[in-house]
């Protein structure tokens, strides 16, 4: 006891002896431990810190379902593309992949897949790779990919412990970790197999919400900076950051209004906001886009109204007089939001700022997409939300929500106004679009967590505080044996206490209903990687339809290593992936025209579709078929969106021709021209010999319940090359011109001599463009940047992993060699967007007119009524991307370009034309010192 | 039509050979030949019995074997016995050694092997040889290119007559067929047909190098499975294991498919509609194989059986597709195996007794990587072999490894189920090496345990005197006290317990004097307890840290106090009235008033006392 005498005196001024005093005290507590008080604390922090760790486990085993079940591969469709780009990124190195242009996808525009794709998850799955390789675990690239969602689906368990402990207390972390541990709604992004950018998103948007709000909190600038890191990853990983970069504006905005304003919310939204802007700047895919895009601008506002309210305080401090203060602040308001409005009106106006995209229009009304763009609204997971799946994703949390809201509301905090705010807008969201469910759900979860752990907690007060009192009364009975003397609220005692009892019973029964509900929905529902069909046999065995990679992998197999491949877009992943062939179009959805063509190629006549699909090079067609399996998301009943995207750009296919009095029909009942266009002709070829079902007649569709109405199919272009065993996969060869002497005679096409100078100048530059980027043949995109950047690089000898110091050093560089070539960016930008211009007006009932008619899209035409052309700003693009195919085709010794040349005047690519091209919109001198310097670049 | 050709130049060369060369070699003669060749499998192995005579004065010890250079390009396998009389079982260890031989003075398109007899032949002696040779790709499929409905021909090119640079007095053939169409052959004199089995001869006294080219063109729908590539690597885990992984890239070899390939012909008439296709493939694992898997390179493949038996383990695996003529795949399969029945030691060394080729049936191996890997820490490896390969070593790294184990590499070409044979990898091993990753395993998250009870326990700030530490520091000596403070207070709270209880026993046995003592011993516990807290609340009012609690501790202090008072107060009254011997109603009239105050007075401590304790 001397030494705590001592402590008063010396503890502020001597160093030593007060950590000498410091660690007697400690020995004197733990010596203290038989105390209880001390002894259950330390239980509590034993009992959380392994609940935690229960949970990260279970988090991570829950998700393991499909890989017990079926094995540990890639499910759906886009996952497929990101363990492809991750192979590529573990195989090259960041460097190339950077610069990736990827030729097998898109044919023949080809895909920049280093500036259009959010990096985050491939170098989040590379960089683990590159761990466990480093110390020495042997691990291969696929495992990486397969267990990183459910990786960071645990770690997401923790944000959800320290977010929940921030907006309320321990207890509530902890539920709602457990919560989120095992919510089907956020499962279903995250079982292992799901390689998806929303894996690793989820948890970087709920990080980033959480140093925010503690950043709030504090007031701390290395929190917010700290969020800003955070913002920077969800940039990196997906596109959802916009929901980030417009709830926090949000958030800050309503908090300047309901006076919460403070210094903290100062710090700690700038930093945020500055830093995280100047970061995201550096993923390529978002670029410019904070400071030129309307969706960003909300952002922008809230950052001036915040320097603004700052200045006033500052102003007002000055002047002292309410009065003057008042006059001014009315002048200064006027003249901001004239100033704000003017910029944003001639920002829109100059096309500086870009208007909201479709995605976006759609999430604010949601019958947008129906109307404007069926492309968005094709994807199943943009339909808007049944209750069914809110129920089926949420369960008891839905109920839950409300509970908690109340709770939030009668303790308001800044923490608390942030998550209702997340909560109530994302529940907006996921009301419009199914997949937005996923950003919903950690909201939801904290906000039932806080509804569970604060009904809990005042139960168990209530219960505990009851029977101290009890306990007293009965020490009290014996000694007195006096009844009489209770208070009032002993008398509503056992009613409150058993109602109590009762009430705890109930939540631990809806809460372990909801545990048996996820688990029962994680391992039926989304634990199959849709990729392998199973199905219960006769005999209540397990069927495995292996079909489509059995399609797949002929494909890889059988056929040469440079054919082209035409499917609807949904497969233009995996046949990439796993058949390792070229592919028309894919799952990224930059280019509706492209799509557009295959669209119309389906809903064609064979002759129609044979031309559409020459220009376009292809040597296989495949289609999904599920009339023997009775597997119905097949392609024939997607084929209205083939039809109808197909139709918004190509007037010529219009929706009523396949339909039947607005009825969608396969029997003989059906549209003629549904019955004889490819996709019909492909689905059903040969189907009308083959009984699917006992007691049935030949041809029946399973997938419809239908007999088919076209039995007798003849192919005249087209042979079956390949049919999976349960006729799921279907491949078609097409056969090469066979008569092609008619059109050569009436069409000599000779290419004129006087331009080949010219194009000679082109097929050189393309070839620096080869060699520099990687076989790029249809755009200039991609090498510059490789030569700003090997140029920036150059100059640092330490490569680009060396040290953190020199890759900052490095970005800001590379950001200021950038700023001087936005002018390349604007190239970029028109040449991504080519497909959705607006080409020119067609004939509508001219069949070759292959000319694009979304009028809405672009300001940019062709005037010319009879054959497809691009803009004339693009031409140089264009020709230039053609004149490499030509020149590539000439090298390699194939003629399928000189083919589609012989269909004169009516294909895509016509050589005449694109010489026209050529002459009219010559290499200008930026474009010939490009070249020049390409070309001594390749020669170093 | 090259082959033609050259057969044709080939004959020419032997005609003119013939005549002009007499046998100038020795003076051995063939006094019986009798060759069977088998057809019904995409290989070809041709058994041929040859007597030797020696004619001539000098003692042979050779015996040149011929073959010509299109036939010695497809040669796979070949072996010489020595043939000991009718009835005897072939001695497997009996092979006779097999040269390259060149002799001058013949031409280079032929090629010959010369077989080393085990003893010198004298004049007028005799012996049978048994010569086993294996041939690949030496059936042709003609037409080159068949539709799914056609079925598949092959074409078959030889002599009828036993090429050998020694005059051969009798000599016959037979060849054997599959049971199906034979769509031509060469009819020379003396053909005869049996069943599916065709007889040339016998020949007799026939001149050195006599030459009868023969053709057979019938049909075979047996699928020509080919492995172009197999690369096979078994790696040793001294734990127990030997891990075994196959990557096969597969061709079928018969007629290319040509037109389209109708799956509803190929369910519907499998037999007729793509009767030459490949649809499985049968592999006869050693026996105990287990965690048998079959993949490629987008995932497992699920058409698979394995039958078990203690002799041996079939698995039957099915391509994802059936093969047809030209189609390709790719695979992987990987088993495992008990070490025990395959490593042995030796001498100190160990070795490794593994079988050489693929286990698949009638499968022919273009080229053949073996790959053995061993545990790290392996030195002084050598290779023994059956039969010739090229070898090699490289290093691979895997789990947990540091320098990499070393793999001893054998390749060949051209391998045929004949070269399953064992062959022996040895080499020296310690034991304690196999500690050595369990070991780095453990030493890692030793130091991840050690590195974090460090940070723990080691102050990591930068500055000492910064205003923050400061802060921090005193902080925390503010939390020591209150925690004191709270743990004292705790202790009173017990006294009154102790307290309470002696009042139940008074209750009970009525004993005033204890209660008193009770009362004495617990007052003066408080007493020293208060003075204990003196200093510590007198530290608190200095800090400027606490001023934040201190109102709270303060209140505490004084709660606490006030309820001593009331517990002494109550006490002492309750002893008043038991000595008064005033009981029932007036007693609990006097103490009500402080019961319910004492019962107010605990719940604040207590609440106070919890919120101090969650600082």
């Amino acid at each position: 006891m001397a030494v705590t005498k001592t402590e008063p005196i010396n503890g502020s001024t001597n160093k030593p002896s007060s950590s000498t005093v410091l660690l007697k005290s400690d020995l004197m507590s733990t010596l203290s431990l038989k105390s209880l008080k001390l002894k259950t604390k330390q239980q509590e922090l034993l009992i959380r810190v392994s609940i935690l760790c229960l949970v990260y486990v279970l988090a991570f085993i829950t998700r393991l379902f499909s890989v017990l079940r079926y094995e540990s591969m890639i499910h759906e469709f886009d996952p497929y593309f990101n363990y492809r780009t991750t192979l590529f990124l573990t195989e090259k190195g960041f460097y190339e992949f950077w610069n990736w242009f990827d030729s097998e996808s898109w044919y023949p525009l080809g895909r920049i897949i280093g500036g259009t794709l959010y990096p985050g998850l491939m170098v989040t799955a590379a960089i683990m790779y590159w761990g466990l390789r480093f110390l020495r675990f042997a691990v291969h690239i696929r495992e990486v990919c397969v267990l990183t969602a459910p990786f960071f689906a645990s770690n997401t368990t923790l944000v959800a412990y320290f977010f929940g402990k921030e907006i309320w207390d321990t207890g509530a972390g902890l539920v709602a970790a457990v919560l989120i541990a095992i919510c089907p709604g956020y499962i279903s992004r995250s079982v292992a197999g799901s390689y998806d950018n929303e894996g690793v998103a989820i948890f970087a948007l709920l990080l980033t919400f959480y140093l925010f709000v503690k950043a709030v909190n504090t007031g701390s600038l290395a929190w917010g900076l700290a969020s800003a890191f955070g913002y920077f990853y969800m940039v990196s990983a997906w596109g959802g950051y916009v929901f980030i970069i417009n709830l926090i504006p949000l958030y800050v905005l309503v908090l300047l209004i309901t006076g919460r304003y403070s210094m903290r919310l100062y710090v700690a939204y700038n930093s945020m906001y500055v830093l995280g802007m100047l970061l995201a700047m550096q993923i390529r895919f978002v670029g410019f886009q904070h400071v030129q895009s309307g969706e960003h601008m909300a952002a922008m506002g809230v950052f001036f109204l915040m320097q603004g309210f700052y200045f006033l305080g500052w102003v007002k401090h000055l002047l002292g007089d309410k009065k003057k203060f008042e006059a001014l602040l009315r002048i200064i308001v006027t003249c901001a939001v004239g100033v704000g409005a003017i910029a944003l009106g001639v920002g829109t106006a100059s096309g500086y700022i870009s208007p909201w995209t479709g995605r976006f229009y759609s999430l604010l009304d949601p019958t947008y997409a129906k109307d404007h763009i069926p492309i968005i609204a094709s994807v199943s997971e943009h339909q808007p939300t049944a209750w069914s799946s809110f129920m089926f994703d949420f369960h008891i949390l839905l109920f839950l929500f409300p509970a908690g809201l109340y709770f939030c509301f009668k303790r308001l905090s800044d923490a608390t106004i942030f998550i209702v705010m997340y909560g109530l807008t994302s529940m907006y969201f996921a009301g419009v679009m199914v997949r937005l469910i996923l950003v919903a759900t950690p909201a939801v979860c904290l906000i039932s967590a806080i509804a569970v752990s604060a009904t809990i907690k005042n139960l168990t007060t209530l219960l505990r505080t009851k029977s101290k009192v009890s306990q007293t009364g009965s020490t009290k009975g014996t000694s007195g044996g006096k009844g009489s003397s209770k208070s009032l609220p002993d008398q509503s005692q056992p009613f409150q206490r058993n109602g109590a009892i009762a009430l705890l019973f109930g939540a631990f029964y809806l809460l372990s209903r909801y545990a048996i509900h996820c688990t029962w929905v994680t391992s039926e529902a989304y634990s199959s990687p849709s990729i392998v069909l199973a199905a219960r046999g006769a005999h209540g065995n397990r069927v495995i339809f292996d079909d489509y990679r059995e399609a797949y992998y002929w494909l890889r197999q059988n056929t040469p290593s440079d054919a082209k491949v035409m499917s609807w877009w949904d497969y233009g992943y995996q046949i990439t992936a796993m058949g390792n062939r070229t592919v028309i179009v894919d799952n990224n959805t930059w280019n509706n025209t492209h799509i557009a063509t295959v669209g119309r190629a389906m809903s064609s006549y064979e002759d129609e579709a044979y031309e559409i699909m020459r220009s376009l090079d292809v040597n296989y067609v495949l289609v999904v078929f599920g009339g023997v399996t009775g597997y119905s998301s097949d392609d024939i009943n997607k084929f209205l969106w083939m039809v109808r995207i197909g139709g918004g750009v190509f007037p010529v296919i219009k929706e009523p021709d396949y339909l039947v009095n607005g009825e969608y029909r396969v029997d003989k009942g059906a549209a003629p021209k549904m019955l004889n266009c490819l996709m019909y002709k492909l689905s059903y070829y040969r189907f009308g010999e083959l009984v699917t079902e006992y007691g049935k007649p030949p041809g029946y569709d399973r997938a419809r319940g239908v007999e088919i109405g076209n039995k007798d199919i003849k192919l005249e272009h087209l042979e079956e090359a390949f049919t999976t065993s349960n006729w799921i996969v279907r491949i078609y060869k097409i056969n090469p011109l066979r008569s092609s002497t008619r059109d050569v005679s009436s069409h000599p096409t000779q290419p004129p001599s006087h331009s080949n100078t010219c194009f000679q100048h082109r097929k050189l530059k393309l070839d620096h463009i080869q060699q520099s980027c990687n076989n790029s043949t249809s755009t200039t995109e991609g090498a510059f940047c490789i030569m700003i950047s090997k140029h920036v690089f150059d100059y640092f000898p330490v490569g680009i992993s060396s040290s953190l110091s020199s890759i900052f050093l490095k970005v800001v560089l590379y950001l200021s060699v950038e700023g001087h070539w936005t002018w390349r960016r604007r190239e970029e930008g028109s040449l991504l967007k080519m497909g959705n211009k607006y080409y020119g007006e067609c004939h509508e009932k001219s069949i070759h007119c292959l000319k694009p008619a979304n009028k809405e899209a672009s300001l940019e035409r062709e005037t010319d009524n009879e054959r497809w052309a691009p803009p004339p700003q693009t031409w140089d693009l264009t020709s230039s991307a053609w004149a490499g195919l030509y020149f590539r085709s000439l090298l390699m010794g194939s003629d399928s370009i000189c083919l589609t040349l012989q269909l004169g005047n009516r294909g895509m690519g016509p050589l005449s034309s694109l010489l026209k091209w050529n002459e009219v919109d010559l290499p200008s001198r930026e474009e010939k010192l490009r070249n020049d310097s390409r070309q001594l670049l390749s020669a170093q | 039509m090259g082959f033609r050709f050259d057969l044709l130049l080939l004959v020419t060369t032997l005609v003119l050979l013939s005549t002009i060369t007499p046998t100038v070699l020795s003076d051995l003669i063939l006094s019986k030949v009798d060759r069977r060749i088998d057809l019904t499998s995409q290989i070809v192995r041709v058994t041929s019995t040859l007597k030797v005579e020696n004619a001539g004065p000098d003692p042979v010890s050779e015996v040149l074997l011929t073959f010509p250079e299109i036939q010695a390009k497809d040669l796979a396998y070949l072996t010489a016995t020595l043939n000991e009389g009718k009835g005897k079982v072939k001695n497997p260890g009996s092979n006779l050694l097999i040269n390259v031989a060149k002799p001058e003075e013949l031409p280079p398109s032929l090629i010959f092997h010369s077989v080393s007899l085990p003893k010198a032949l004298g004049e007028g002696d005799s012996l049978t040889i048994d010569v086993f040779a294996v041939f690949t790709h030496a059936l042709r499929p003609f037409p080159e290119e068949i539709t799914q409905a056609d079925i598949q021909l092959v074409l078959f090119q030889d002599t009828a007559h036993y090429l050998s640079p020694y005059a051969v007095k009798v000599q016959s053939l037979t060849v054997k067929l599959p049971k199906a169409r034979i769509e031509t052959y060469t009819k020379l004199e003396n053909t005869n047909i049996h069943g599916s089995d065709i007889k040339y001869g016998p020949y007799e006294n026939l001149p050195p190098f006599s030459y009868a080219p023969i053709a057979v063109h019938f049909e075979t729908n047996q699928p020509f499975a080919v492995a172009q590539e197999l690369v096979r690597e078994i790696e040793i885990s001294h734990w127990g294991n030997v891990q075994v992984t196959e990557h096969y890239s597969v061709v079928h070899q018969g007629a290319k498919s040509k037109g389209e390939f109708s799956r509803l012909d190929f369910q519907a008439r499998p037999h007729l509609r793509g009767a030459s296709a490949l649809r499985n493939l049968v592999a006869k694992l050693p026996p105990r194989a287990h965690s048998i898997y079959y993949r490629d390179e987008i995932g497992n493949i699920s058409t698979s059986n394995v039958w078990g038996d203690p002799k041996k383990t079939e698995l039957l695996i099915e391509p994802r597709y059936p093969l047809f003529g030209g189609w390709r795949t790719t695979f992987t399969i990987g088993y495992g195996l008990p070490l025990q029945d395959f490593l042995f030691g030796l001498e100190g060394k160990r070795y490794l007794n593994f079988s050489f080729g693929s286990p698949i049936n009638d499968l022919v191996t273009d080229n053949l990587i073996v790959k053995v890997v061993l545990p790290e820490g392996s030195n002084d490896i050598s290779i023994s072999t059956p039969f010739p390969v090229k070898q090699g070593q490289e290093t691979k790294i895997s789990h947990l490894d540091v320098a990499g184990r070393p793999v001893a590499v054998l390749e060949k070409t051209n391998v045929v189920p004949e070269h399953n044979q064992y062959f022996q990898v040895f080499y020296r091993f310690n034991k304690l090496s196999m500690l050595r990753e369990p070991f780095m395993l453990i030493s890692g998250f030793f130091i991840l345990f050690v590195s974090c009870i460090v940070y723990m326990h080691v102050d990591m700030s930068i500055s000492k005197s910064s205003a923050s530490y400061l802060a921090k520091l005193q902080w925390d000596e503010v939390r020591a006290t209150i925690q004191q403070v709270g743990s004292i207070i705790s202790q009173c709270l017990s006294k009154h317990e102790r307290l309470e209880a002696s009042l139940h026993d008074l209750s009970r046995t009525g004993d005033v004097q204890a209660c008193k003592t009770a009362r004495k011993t617990a007052d003066s516990l408080f007493k020293e307890y208060s003075k204990e807290l003196k200093p510590l609340l007198s530290f608190l009012q200095s800090s400027p840290q606490a001023t934040q609690i201190l109102p709270k501790v303060e209140e505490l202090v004084a709660k606490e106090k006030e309820l001593q008072e009331r517990l002494i107060a109550k006490h002492s009254t309750i002893v008043d009235c038991y000595e008064k011997k005033i009981g029932g109603r007036e007693l609990e009239n006097r103490v009500a008033s402080h019961q319910q105050k004492v019962i107010a007075l605990k719940q604040e401590v207590e609440d106070l006392l919890d919120y101090i304790e969650e600082i």
